[in-house]
């Protein structure tokens, strides 16, 4: 869709250091029509205190047009576009240059730069670079007035930007014959390869139509509201010999009309001679404009022997909307917006972004670390209880081990006191082996075992009466006691009488093993 | 410069730099101070852990080795309680000695109970007392010698170190002397250890 709804206007913004034509835009496609127009003198230094264009919140209360969007077009000496061939540079070194470049060529201490690459450049080559820079006084200040009238800028471009090649192939010359400026651009082969603006426009026109005009009834002179007429539906008088009016006859036109016309020959022959092109004099001329003056591109095409891109002035006028509207471009037109908006466009997104993401970074930590603090205090009780645990732990082992070593320690003594015992002696087994050995005859009288200290001993005393000595009896009982097993050794301590006839008394004495 | 103060811009420049750089704070200050406290849970888990664990082992040869004692100790413990009592029982001892000397035939003629004796040392603090017991009685052989196995089968630990067997008709005379060790307290410990003049030595 080319051009704004029903609902909606358009502003296109012409606008050089000394004044500004307002064009409002309505419709969409063919009914595209410019519903108003509107030229204002423009004081640089009151917009520049005061941010504000005189005339330029009444015509946009007069025509409701508040909260329209503008597209701003700047022409004439604030602006200035230049094709430049640029080195293999990074982007950043290239803008410097071109920053550096374009301020030798425009006023003002800091520009407003824009840049347009016809197509990536072949890597290591330069690249052809269509450059424009304006003052950011004047950017600056018209986009202040246009807010503060209420409204909405779209885009700020160079005036040479809005308007693209003609569909034409070959060489053109393409005139925008604005109110007061007349930007020449140049194309070959559809790109544009010079540009530059003149001073001079259609005003300029319409003052040479309010000269005194000679005809048969005297000299005439028109008032302001039929030279704009006389030059909107005449324009220029190529080849009419007819009455333009009652009584004026188009050949006295030409008086008034040659200087401007001459000296727009000029500056279009300096264009073709300086503009490089390869073959200047095939180049066509066609002309745009809104209100167009008709007979221009004729009268310099002829003047010039070049050939003419006919059109009618109904049809200029519609090229004319349309390349405001957009129609047909490819790419976007150079930004000359003041850097701080440029800034303000490039980085909201990001910086929307980088917020909130930022806030949902704050939001996601602040509830982790909830989170982490709820299972951290979870997790502390359960901490100390287990320190509690294991430090109670290593204590019942520390005592275990303490009572382990003294239970070792009583093993021990227990063990080293069984061993120190002493000899225990089987006392009572040994009486009973003792009487059990008594011979026959004999009558034990007294037994006395001894184990108390030193070596156990055993001590007998009997009494015997018998057929055999009692010696004899005596040896043999001590013999039976060595060989009994018990004893080490026993022997006949003494014996008294041989028992024949009376009792004899023997005793013994036995040591245990 | 001053073209560049408006609230866009400075809301622009708001959003870009404070916003990551507030970001970026809060996270610090929240972030690491979780992280350095998760960590030291962590180490003290891991320290806890790891000293449960040597406790763990620690119990387990403690359990192993507190096992082999009771086995050592069950293993000693029955030839001990044989060899001495656990603790003095003058009394008990007395009666338990009398019950076997009494007997139908048998005249206990003498019983003392003398003052306790060094029965074993191994050094001061480890050794044992007796009573020292002297019986003096007459009988009939059977019955004495029933008397000597009830001594014998007595569920008492006891040492004859004297007996004496005489037989002056018409009855016969049996002499004991009978030592009953016991471990002694600490006064009667010192006492005697003083009285045999033993010195402390090293057991372990």
């Amino acid at each position: 869709m080319i051009g704004p709804n029903d609902r909606e206007t358009w502003i296109a913004f012409v606008c050089d250091t000394a004044g500004a034509t307002l064009l409002a835009i309505r419709g969409t496609g063919p009914d595209l029509q410019a519903v108003a127009q509107h030229c204002i003198e423009l004081d640089l230094d009151f917009l520049q205190q005061r941010g504000r264009i005189v005339g330029l919140e009444q015509f946009v209360a007069e025509h409701q047009l508040t909260g329209a969007a503008v597209r701003v077009a700047f022409a004439g000496a604030g602006c200035v576009v230049q094709k430049l061939h640029m080195p293999p540079l990074s982007p950043r070194n290239r803008n410097r240059a071109i920053r550096t470049r374009l301020s030798n060529y425009a006023a003002g201490r800091e520009l407003a730069v824009g840049i347009r690459l016809d197509g990536p450049p072949p890597r290591g080559a330069g690249a052809q670079v269509l450059a424009a820079g304006v003052d950011c006084t004047l950017t600056r200040g018209v986009y202040r007035a246009c807010r503060r009238a209420g409204l909405r800028v779209q885009w700020m471009t160079a005036l040479a930007d809005v308007f693209e090649s003609p569909p034409a192939s070959g060489t053109v010359v393409q005139l925008l014959l604005g109110e007061r400026t007349t930007t020449i651009q140049l194309f070959d082969a559809g790109c544009l390869i010079g540009c530059r603006d003149v001073l001079l426009g259609r005003r300029d026109f319409v003052a040479a139509y309010q000269r005194p005009i000679l005809t048969a009834d005297g000299p005439v002179t028109l008032s302001p509201a039929e030279a704009d007429a006389l030059a909107r539906e005449v324009g220029i008088p190529v080849g009419r010999e007819d009455e333009v009016r009652p009584g004026l006859p188009a050949v006295q036109l030409w008086p008034m009309l040659t200087p401007v016309l001459q000296k727009l020959r000029r500056e279009v022959e300096q264009s073709l001679t300086h503009g490089q092109l390869k073959e200047p004099l095939q180049a066509s001329i066609r002309l745009l404009g809104l209100p167009a003056l008709p007979g221009l591109a004729e009268y310099l095409a002829e003047d010039l022997q070049l050939p003419v891109i006919p059109l009618a002035p109904a049809d200029a006028e519609t090229h004319y909307l349309a390349a405001w509207c957009q129609g047909g471009r490819k790419t976007a037109p150079m930004d000359l917006r003041p850097p701080e908006e440029q800034f303000g466009d490039r980085f909201t997104r990001p910086a929307l972004a980088a917020g909130l993401c930022a806030l949902l970074i704050i939001l996601g930590n602040s509830a982790v670390p909830r989170e982490a603090g709820a299972q951290l205090s979870e997790l502390r009780p359960l901490a100390k209880q287990l320190q509690s645990g294991v430090t109670r732990a290593q204590q019942e082992c520390d005592q275990a081990q303490r009572t382990r070593a003294e239970r070792v320690v009583q093993l021990h003594q227990r063990v080293q006191l069984t061993k120190a015992l002493p000899r225990c002696v089987p006392v009572v087994e040994l009486a009973q082996r003792v009487l059990d050995s008594v011979p026959p005859n004999v009558e034990l009288i007294d037994l006395q075992v001894q184990a108390e200290v030193g070596r156990p001993a055993l001590a007998l005393r009997a009494a015997y009466q018998g057929p055999v000595a009692a010696s004899i009896v005596a040896g043999h009982w001590a013999c039976r006691l060595s060989e009994s097993g018990w004893f080490s050794g026993a022997r006949v301590t003494a014996v008294s009488g041989s028992g024949h006839e009376t009792p004899a008394f023997m005793e013994l004495e036995a040591l245990l093993k | 410069m001053r073209h560049w103060l408006t609230p866009r811009c400075l809301l622009i420049v708001l959003l870009l730099i404070v916003a990551p750089g507030a970001a970026l704070t809060h996270l610090l200050i929240t972030w690491v101070p979780g992280k350095v406290a998760l960590a030291r849970l962590n180490g003290a888990v891991k320290d806890h852990t790891g000293r449960l664990d040597a406790v763990c082992v620690q119990t387990r040869v403690l359990l192993e080795q507190t096992d082999q004692l009771e086995r050592s100790r069950a293993a000693l413990d029955d030839p001990a309680r044989r060899a001495w009592l656990p603790q003095r029982d003058r009394d008990g001892a007395f009666d338990q000695l009398a019950e076997a000397f009494r007997a139908a035939d048998v005249s206990l003629e003498q019983m003392t109970l003398a003052e306790p004796a060094l029965y074993a040392a191994v050094s001061r603090r480890n050794l044992l007392a007796c009573e020292r017991v002297t019986i003096d009685c007459t009988g009939d052989y059977a019955a004495l010698a029933a008397c000597l196995d009830r001594l014998v089968q007595l569920d008492l630990p006891l040492r004859i170190t004297r007996l004496g067997w005489n037989h002056s008709p018409p009855q016969l005379r049996l002499t004991l002397q009978i030592e009953v060790p016991f471990v002694p307290d600490d006064a009667l410990r010192t006492a005697l250890a003083d009285a045999a003049k033993l010195e402390d030595k090293d057991e372990s």
